[in-house]
Order: C-alpha cells, then structure tokens, then sequence
C-alpha cells in the first residue's frame, strides 16, 4: 500500500462511525435529489408550453398540479442540501481531536508524531478532502434539482434557492468543520462537544449572515416600492427617503405612531377624515425595496464562500493553538 | 555514561488550581544512558514530570530539559529525543496491532516500524489482531513497541507497569533493559512499586510529595544505607518504618566503608535493601508540601 | 433518593447545564414574545379604534407601525418556534443517548454494572432523574409553545387549532420521551456516544415521519364537511373543499364546480351556493394530541424496556 492509501485507511479507520454516516447520508440525498430532477424534468419536458409556469392557463393545470406534488419533496431535498454542510462538517469535525482525548489516545499521538501540528493536519486533511468530495457531489446535484424545480430561471444569474445549491454549501461545511474541530479540542469530550458546537455554529453562521446581508446591502439597488421585481433578485429588505431627503431605515418608522403607507409606497402621518384617504401635506417619505438583482448571484455566492472558507481557515488557526497548549487531557 | 545529563529540572515546581502543588521546586539530573527508576507513592508527583519532560504540563515556575531543549519552548525538538509510554496506555480500539506501527510511520518521520514489528514479533504479538481484542498486557508492550519504534535516546515509561500481572511486568521490564542496553538510549521509568523495578534499573530518584529525597546509583544506595533495629538517637537516621513483622525498624545513611564495618559491629546494623532505602526516605516526608515557596 | 437524583445530573452535568439552560431561554423569550405580541395587538386595535378608516379600495394600510411590529415579531417567533420543535430531539438524543453509551465507552460500566444489585437497578436510578428532568424541560417548552401559538391576532377567536402543531402541548415533552428511549437503546446497542447519537437522529426521523403519515391518515378519516358563510371563520385543518348546491344539498367539487359555474366563481360564491371545506374542526384537536401521545409514549415504554433487557445481557 501506498503512503497515501496508507494515510486513506487509517484516518478512515479512526473515524469508521462518521465517515460512514456522511458517505451514506450523501448517497441517499445524491440519490433523492437526482430522482426527483429527473422526474421534474421529464414532467417539464411533457408540457413544453407551460415551462414558463404562467398560471392560469387551463391546459397547464394538470402540470401545475403534478409539478406542485413533486416539487415538495424535491424542495425537501434542496433544504436537506442547505442543512448537510453544517451536520457533515461538524460530525465529521468535533470528533477529531476530542476523540482522542477523551479515549486517552491524544498521549500517545502527540508524542509519536514530530509535532501536534503535523498530527492535526493529517488528520483534518482527511476529514476536508472527505467534506469536499462528498459536499461538492451534493452541491452539484442541488444546482440540477434547482434548476428542475425552477424551470423558466436562469440560476446561474439568480438568488433563488441561495445557499441550498452550489459552493456556498462546500464553503460552509469546511466552515462548520474547522469550527467543529475547534470546540471539540477545547470541550475535549466529543458528546458535549458536539451539541456545544451546534450552537457556536448557530451563532457563527448567523453573524455571518447578518455580515453579509450588511455588506451586500451596501451595494443594492433602490427600486420604487411596489414594482414588481424580476424573479431571482436577492431580497435586502427597504428604507424610506424622507421629504428632506434623508434616508432612513425602518426602524425609524417603527418609532413613528400610527404612519399610514399608500399602494405606491408613500408614507403619510394621517388621514384625512373627509376624503378616508392619506392627508396628502402630511407625506413624511417614499418607501424604496433594496434589492440585488440576480446579475450579483455568482460575485455573492464567490464573496459568501470566501468569507467561510476564510473563517474556516481562522478556525483552523485557533485550533491548531488550542491544540498545541491543551494536554492530552479531558 | 555520559557526564551529559539528558534530561534535567531546576527548581522545578508545578502548581494545579491555586494551591496543590504537585511539585515544589525539584533539582534534578537523570545522565544519559541506563535505567533511571522514579519511585514514590501516589501523588507524589512523577506522572507531573514526566508529563514536563514531555511537554503535556507547563511548569508553574523552574525550567525543564532534554537534551538541552525546554519542551514547552520547542516541543517538537524536544520530542525528537523522546519515546514516552503514558499510564494506563490506550491504543486505538478501531486499529490493529499493524495498523498503530503504520500510524506511527506516518506521524513519526524515521519511524523504526521492522524494529518495533521484530519486537512484538518475540513476544508473539499478532500483528493483524485488533488492538480492542489484546490483553492489558500485550497493550502495554504496543505502546512500548511504538515508544522503541522511534528510536528516540530517551524512554520515557510512566508507570506503564501498574496494571500488569507479575509475568507481563518481567517481560515488559526485559524488554526495556534488553533495548537500553543494546541500543544505548536512556530510560526513565516511573513506578510506586520499588520490587518491580530493582533489578532493571541503574539508578534510583525518590519522589517524596512534590520533592526529591534520593537521587543515587543503585549500588551506591545500597552501599551507604543499612537498617537499624533501634535507630532511636541516631545522628545518622534516615526515617523510621515498620517492617513486613511489624516492628519499627530506622534507615541509617553512613559513609559506604562505614556501614560495611557497622555488618561486623555485633549485628546492630544490616544490609538495606532497595525497598528498605526507598522507605526509609518516604518515611522522613511525610509532611506533604504545603508551599512551593 | 436526594442523593441518587444529585448523582445522576453530576454525571451529565455538562449536558444539562447547556440544555436546560438553552431550553429556559427559549421558554423565557417565548413567554416574551408572546407578551410583547399581546401589548402591540392592544395598541393595533386603538389605533384602529382611534383612527379614521380608509375608503374601501384604498390601498392605505393604518396602524402600519403596529402592523410592521407584530410581522417582526411573528418573524422572531418562528424562529423560537423552530428551537421549541427540536428540543425534544435534542434533548431526547444528548440526554438519552451518553446514559448507557458513556458508561460503555468509557469503561465504567464494569464498576458501575458490578456495584449495583441489578444492571435494571442501576439503569433506573441513573436514567430517571435525567429522563424526569428532560420531561419537564420539554413540558416548559411545550407551555411555551402554547402560549406562543395562542399570541397572534390570527389565533384569536377560533384559536390556532391544528397550527403549530410541533412546538405545543404536552406532545412535546412525550416526543421527548421517546426519543429519549430511542437514545437510550440506540446507546446501548452501539456502546459508543457518537455513532449512536447519529443512529438515533435517524431513527428519529424515521419515527417522526412515520407518525406523521399515520396520524395524517387519522386525520384524514375523520375530516367532516363544513359548510361555510362568507365572512365566517372556521377553526380546523383542511383536507379539501367543495361547493354545496344549497337547494338539491349536493356538494359540487371545485373541477365540478369551476366546470358548472365557470367565471362566475371568480367574484365569490354564487347566490344559492355554499362554501364547505373538509375538515378536521379545532375541537378535535385534543383527541389527536391524546393519540399522538398514545403513539410516541408506546415507543417509549417499548424504548425503554428493550434498552432495560440489552442493558441486563450486554457486555460492559
């Protein structure tokens, strides 16, 4: 055997149980995500004519109603997609070091091998290639269920199903690893571990997208309220230019008593009881929905995935120090 | 031997939470070559030395070598000299015998795995048996085995002889004194039991609570000590303890030529043996160390 | 007992203090929640008290702060809601799962298994407390739930009937339970923390889905035809609707009755016709708790007892 098929075995050896669960896990979604593609596609490819899904059309209702029934479970799969880079990276990362402290291993390893340093990335390089194979097969796979799903979009332009499909998901499992890792080696018990770092997960991957939303926000676009979007744009919430210009959020409004907001997105102080409508002097702003529109979809996905592989990278970091100072201890 | 110590502590004390001190300033040379006992009783602290030497624990104050190298500074060149075999050794349940002499190639560049295979070879070990399926005894020669396998100049062996039947400790001590002696690497090997190392080591340190009460050759020891059945008065009295009949019985510390002429003195004095010196001198600490100051 | 039941949580403390932590969070930011909901709902309807009404076909939504505030809180709930509806999972699985398996793995079993009269004696004094404390965790999150469930305006009148039918209710703390047992077993099938943790998440999943389909199919028996005013509000989980043609009593489906009236459904339903939704009506939702209950407390004691009998014949 090779040195690296060497490598391969044992650090499949020693965490059987997760690799196991992961390689399983992946297949069963792999094989679910790709069954129902096909059956959304086969269906689409039936009805050439209702592919745009223009409801209402009385010769595509048994499309719309076959379609809706399948695509429940195919959406089913894409949010199993969105959830398995945080169960895949964390199974596959609490344990590493953990494991071996709390069986009384990490003794014996840190002394055999030259440095903690050389034993930790032996062992999490295995667990990343593994994460990488197997979350890159599942991003591949969504980006078609999606597709299927979303037959008349053009995903590769359009935020619909963002973080369900693609690298993000490949991105976000290094980062649930590293993090995985990371309180595994301070816990140093892989149980406890593992449900501490589910929560540190919840709250890491959550400033992350309260971070992103900021920073993207920063470049959407304004539109007028209440003009239908094209489908695909991403969403960043709305803001209210003031009669004097000034732009405000919404929170400014929530401290206003009693505004009153007309089809068009103005924002009035009363009414005017005569008329039962807005009193049109008392006008204090327009609101304006913030969107990117889904052009930005590929430069987001790359910005979202470079700040969770940089945070997993971080992790790694603290990891290895963490590592290097603890004793082979519970 | 080598002038050389390998591995040495200066004022070495090591505190845990805010106020046990497992060690309260030791001094200590262990010379390269030979078997280096460490004897003392539980909690005297020789599993926290040797965990310095090996860079687990950072000493609260004093300094640690081997071979000249602070471990906790560079544990990684310090580690190079060193084999350890920790107490009560865990092997991976999911491996084999085989597979831990891979493992150890992979993580220890320069790994001897044909030398650490021909010893568990001599002592029948199956290579392919699963390491979960192995007796406490054979576990402890794997880890030994591994510790070898690094050919590294220092062993060190905290208490790797605590959970083994008489005849797995013979064989585990037989291959530790067959390696030193062949190989010339320098062995430090803890135990609380004085009978179990007598006839493997050179030298003998007496761990008391936190504190070195005997750092001497064997022969030396057993040279300058001899028992006294009534020591009361003595100036040159060690510590008092009772023997297996229970009467008290006093160590006395003379000049070697001395205590060879007391044999002859009507039969007040006799030879010490090794578990008698190592007694003798926990005797005297008794009273633990309240303060490393 | 006292010092049988200190015991037991010494050893999980850690996993105790961070769940039962967690769960009085949400139970707290809940009870919150719903507070805060119930004193901007009162503030919504003076402002609609106080405030001249819009023309009818204005666009103009008044009392748009309280509206915006109840949305954002309802958008903080859900997310509660989610935490409320794995708790018992969670807790089931981390709780359940370390009673046998930690023993086993970490070789304290022998100590433990030998000390004890009997292996059962030994399982229930160590699983008791913790399953007792579980229960309770999950009852409060279940109350939670509840209340949570009852705060909106949506929910006032008819209630949230089958609404939110996973984060209330003593259900929860029974889901609890059985996934507790489901922990126990896979743990002392397996003997390993981890592996058995994710064996019994898949179990888990299993159970829930299965008894889901099952209690739909229940469901789906006892729907009932419900004639509907326009206007009136009807409280109940819906599995279908049709048209009643008020003077022969025949209930038209929709295709039916789409292809009978055609457009004119389009402006509401035509005079001598009638609205009826097949439905499981709100006042039969405590039967379908006691049945779910009924179903995930005999996977419990089934759990359980089998966890018992592998426990008695295992190798430590």
């Amino acid at each position: 055997m090779t040195a690296v098929g060497r490598w391969l075995n044992l650090s499949y050896r020693l965490q059987r149980w997760e690799v196991l669960a992961a390689v399983t896990g992946t297949i069963l979604l792999l094989g679910v995500s790709l069954w129902w593609s096909r059956e959304l596609h086969t269906l689409t490819d039936a009805y050439p004519r209702c592919r745009g899904l223009a409801v209402g059309a009385a010769e595509c209702e048994p499309f719309y109603l076959q379609f809706q029934g399948i695509a429940k479970w195919g959406q089913l799969a894409l949010h199993a997609s969105w959830a398995a880079p945080f169960g895949m990276g964390l199974v596959l990362g609490v344990p590493l070091v953990s494991r071996e402290i709390e069986h009384g291993t990490a003794a014996m390893a840190w002394t055999l091998s030259s440095s903690r340093e050389q034993w930790l990335g032996t062992r999490v390089a295995f667990a990343v290639l593994l994460l990488i194979v197997l979350l890159a097969g599942i991003a591949a796979v969504s980006e078609l269920l999606a597709s299927a799903l979303s037959p008349a979009q053009q995903l590769a332009s359009d935020f619909t199903w963002y973080g369900q499909r693609g690298p993000l998901i490949v991105a976000r499992g290094l980062a649930a690893l590293a993090l995985g890792a990371g309180v595994g080696a301070v816990i140093g018990r892989a149980l406890p571990g593992l449900l501490l770092a589910g929560f540190a997960s919840a709250l890491l991957f959550t400033a992350i997208s309260l971070g992103m939303d900021r920073w993207n926000g920063s470049e959407a676009v304004a539109l007028p309220y209440g003009v239908e979007t094209e489908p695909g744009v991403l969403q960043l919430g709305r803001q209210v230019v003031l009669s004097n210009g000034d732009v405000v959020g919404d929170a400014y409004l929530a401290s206003l008593e009693n505004i009153l907001i007309d089809g068009d997105g103005s924002v009035y102080a009363r009414f005017d009881p005569a008329t039962g409508l807005p009193d049109r002097s008392s006008l204090v702003g327009r609101y304006r929905q913030l969107v990117l529109p889904g052009a930005s979809y590929p430069e987001i996905i790359a910005r979202e995935s470079a700040v969770a592989v940089g945070s997993a990278l971080l992790l790694l970091v603290g990891t290895i120090g963490i590592v290097r100072r603890r004793r082979p201890s519970p | 031997m080598s002038a050389e110590p390998i591995l040495t502590t200066r004022d070495l004390a090591k505190r845990y939470g805010r106020r046990t001190w497992a060690l309260a300033g030791i001094d200590l040379d262990v010379p390269e070559g030979g078997v280096t006992a460490l004897v003392g009783p539980n909690a005297a602290g020789k599993s926290t030395l040797i965990k310095t030497w090996v860079g687990f624990e950072r000493p609260t104050r004093g300094r640690v070598t081997v071979a000249g190298i602070d471990p906790w500074k560079d544990r990684s060149a310090a580690l190079a000299h060193l084999g350890y075999v920790a107490q009560s050794p865990s092997l991976y349940d999911a491996l084999t015998v085989d597979e831990h002499l891979d493992l150890a190639s992979q993580l220890r560049p320069g790994f001897d795995r044909a030398y650490a295979r021909q010893r568990l070879d001599e002592l029948g070990i199956p290579a392919g048996q699963s390491a979960k399926s192995l007796s406490g005894g054979q576990q402890a020669q794997v880890a030994l085995a591994l510790a070898l396998g690094t050919r590294a100049e220092v062993l060190l062996l905290d208490e790797p002889l605590a959970s083994l039947d008489p005849l797995a400790r013979r064989e585990f001590l037989h291959v530790v004194t067959d390696a030193v002696r062949s190989g010339g690497q320098t062995a430090l090997l803890s135990s609380h039991i004085v009978t179990d190392v007598e006839q493997a080591c050179d030298r003998l340190v007496v761990l008391g609570v936190g504190r070195v009460l005997l750092d001497d050759t064997v022969a030396h020891a057993l040279a300058t000590h001899a028992i006294s059945a009534d020591g009361s008065g003595r100036s040159d009295r060690v510590g008092e303890f009772a023997d297996p009949a229970g009467s008290r019985v006093t160590l006395v510390q003379q000049a070697a030529e001395s205590t060879a002429e007391s044999r002859v003195e009507g039969g007040t004095l006799r030879p010490a043996t090794l578990e008698e010196v190592v007694l003798g001198y926990l005797a005297s600490s008794r009273a633990p160390a309240a303060s490393a100051a | 007992m006292r010092r049988a039941i200190r015991l037991a949580f010494a050893m999980q403390r850690l996993e105790l203090r961070l769940l039962l932590g967690a769960v009085l969070l949400m139970a707290v930011a809940a009870l919150g929640i719903a507070w805060q909901m119930r004193v901007v709902r009162d503030e919504q309807l003076a402002c609609i008290r106080t405030t001249p009404q819009p023309m009818e076909g204005s666009a103009v939504s008044p009392c748009t702060a309280q509206d915006d505030a109840l949305n954002s809180l309802d958008r903080i709930s859900a997310f509660i809601k989610v935490g409320i509806m794995g708790t018992p999972i969670v807790l089931g699985l981390f709780l359940g799962v370390p009673l046998v398996a930690r023993e086993v793995e970490s070789r304290t079993a022998p100590l433990a298994w030998t000390l004890s009269r009997s292996r059962r004696r030994w399982l229930w004094q160590r699983g008791l407390p913790v399953l007792g404390a579980l229960t309770l965790a999950c009852i409060a999150a279940g109350v939670a739930g509840d209340v949570l469930a009852h705060a909106p305006p949506w929910a006032e009148g008819t209630g949230p009937g089958f609404e939110d039918w996973f984060v209330r209710g003593p259900q929860v703390a029974v889901r609890g339970a059985a996934v507790a047992a489901i922990g126990l077993l896979t743990g002392a099938v397996v003997g390993r923390q981890l592996p058995a943790v994710l064996m019994g998440f898949v179990a888990t999943i299993a159970l829930f889905a299965s008894a889901t389909m099952v209690l739909d199919a229940w469901m789906a028996d006892a729907v009932e035809p419900v004639a509907v005013q326009e206007g009136q509000i009807v409280g109940g989980k819906i599995y279908g609707s049709g048209i009643r043609e008020d003077a022969t009593g025949e209930i038209l489906s929709d295709e039916a009755a789409y292809q009978k009236l055609g457009n004119a459904l389009d402006f509401g339903i035509p005079t001598g016709y009638t609205q009826v939704y097949y439905l499981v009506p709100s006042r039969r939702y405590g039967d379908f708790v006691l049945y779910e209950g009924a179903l995930f407390g005999i996977v419990a004691l089934a759990g359980m007892g089998a966890t018992t009998w592998i426990v008695t014949r295992r190798s430590p």
